[in-house]
């Protein structure tokens, strides 16, 4: 690996540049991939939504998106109210999904729950897990169907901030 | 920013994961080797199908960097697990930005390895995040 051959070295960020960033070290740091302007605005924690990703998505795709979106709301708002020891580590995961719905449609609201509720504390956490990928498969599909190249960018985030709540419910488990 | 541009960005995050990935992996604890592995031969793979999509875009791939100055030291299983989540969510950024200029199977790849990149984050430790509206939440792991 020519990893191996260099240890890195932990360097200041140039002025004007993150801290973080990770740049290669001969020439080329406007288009490493590890710039100011793409790479640190998407993942950092308080990275801002791009211009596109607020447009107005055209209705089918957003709102259908949206329903599921506020469907794993009262997902969650359910599962917190039966399993109050849960909610300080499900009700952020729940915030997101009110924002994502937001974020794709404004005037989407949050059904009552149809699901009743699970037997125990596991089982809940088990068919959050489920709900998870489901909703993230639901998000590459409906990001592959987006007629607007902003809403397909929006939809991959959301499937992206799905998967990621997936090793989070299982780390509650047990 | 064209699909050239968007996928060339990430033939070079995938460079940069690489080798974050071949750095960090030496210095984790041997019950995560694998999955450091396993990260690594999947960045290698992603790496090589952006490349080719860069070509196919019309574009010139990237080379990769001989180094990478890394943001921090690596000094500990911590720090280790620290720059691979850091890699692999730096990463979803450029493959929501591809996804935005790709269409049909070649956006349903870049939305899928968003998830994946999110996803193994979360695995080092990285905290669930709400990508579009970037609001970090506390851990709930």
């Amino acid at each position: 690996m020519p990893a191996e051959r260099s240890l890195p070295a932990l360097t200041p960020g140039p002025a004007g540049r993150s801290p973080l960033a990770l740049t290669r070290r001969q020439g080329l740091t406007a288009v490493a991939l590890l710039g100011p302007v793409g790479f640190l605005t998407a993942c950092s924690s308080s990275a801002e939504p791009g211009p596109t990703a607020t447009a107005p998505a055209p209705a089918t795709v957003a709102s259908a998106a949206a329903a599921q979106e506020n469907e794993l709301v009262a997902l969650y708002d359910m599962v917190i109210a039966t399993f109050p020891a849960l909610a300080a580590a499900l009700a952020p995961l729940g915030d997101q999904h009110r924002a994502h719905a937001a974020s794709l449609d404004t005037t989407a609201a949050v059904p009552p729950s149809a699901a009743s509720a699970p037997a125990s504390a596991d089982e809940a956490l088990a068919a959050l897990i489920a709900a998870e990928r489901r909703a993230m498969r639901q998000r590459v599909d409906s990001c592959v169907e987006a007629d607007e190249p902003g809403l397909a960018r929006t939809l991959a985030f959301i499937a992206a901030s799905e998967g990621s709540h997936v090793p989070a419910l299982r780390a509650l488990r047990s | 920013m064209t699909a050239a541009e968007a996928w060339a960005a990430v033939v070079e995050g995938e460079d940069a994961a690489v080798f974050a990935y071949s750095v960090a992996g030496a210095r984790v604890g041997a019950s995560a080797r694998a999955k450091a592995l396993n990260g690594l031969d999947a960045h290698r793979a992603h790496r090589g199908r952006a490349s080719a999509l860069v070509t196919a875009a019309g574009g010139t791939p990237p080379t990769p960097a001989v180094a990478y100055d890394l943001p921090f030291e690596v000094t500990s299983r911590a720090t280790a697990r620290a720059l691979m989540a850091l890699v692999d969510n730096r990463l979803v950024g450029l493959y929501a930005d591809a996804a935005e200029q790709a269409s049909g199977d070649d956006r349903r790849w870049a939305a899928r390895s968003a998830a994946e990149n999110a996803t193994r984050a979360v695995t080092w430790g990285a905290e669930p995040q709400a990508f579009p509206t970037g609001e970090a939440v506390g851990s709930a792991s």
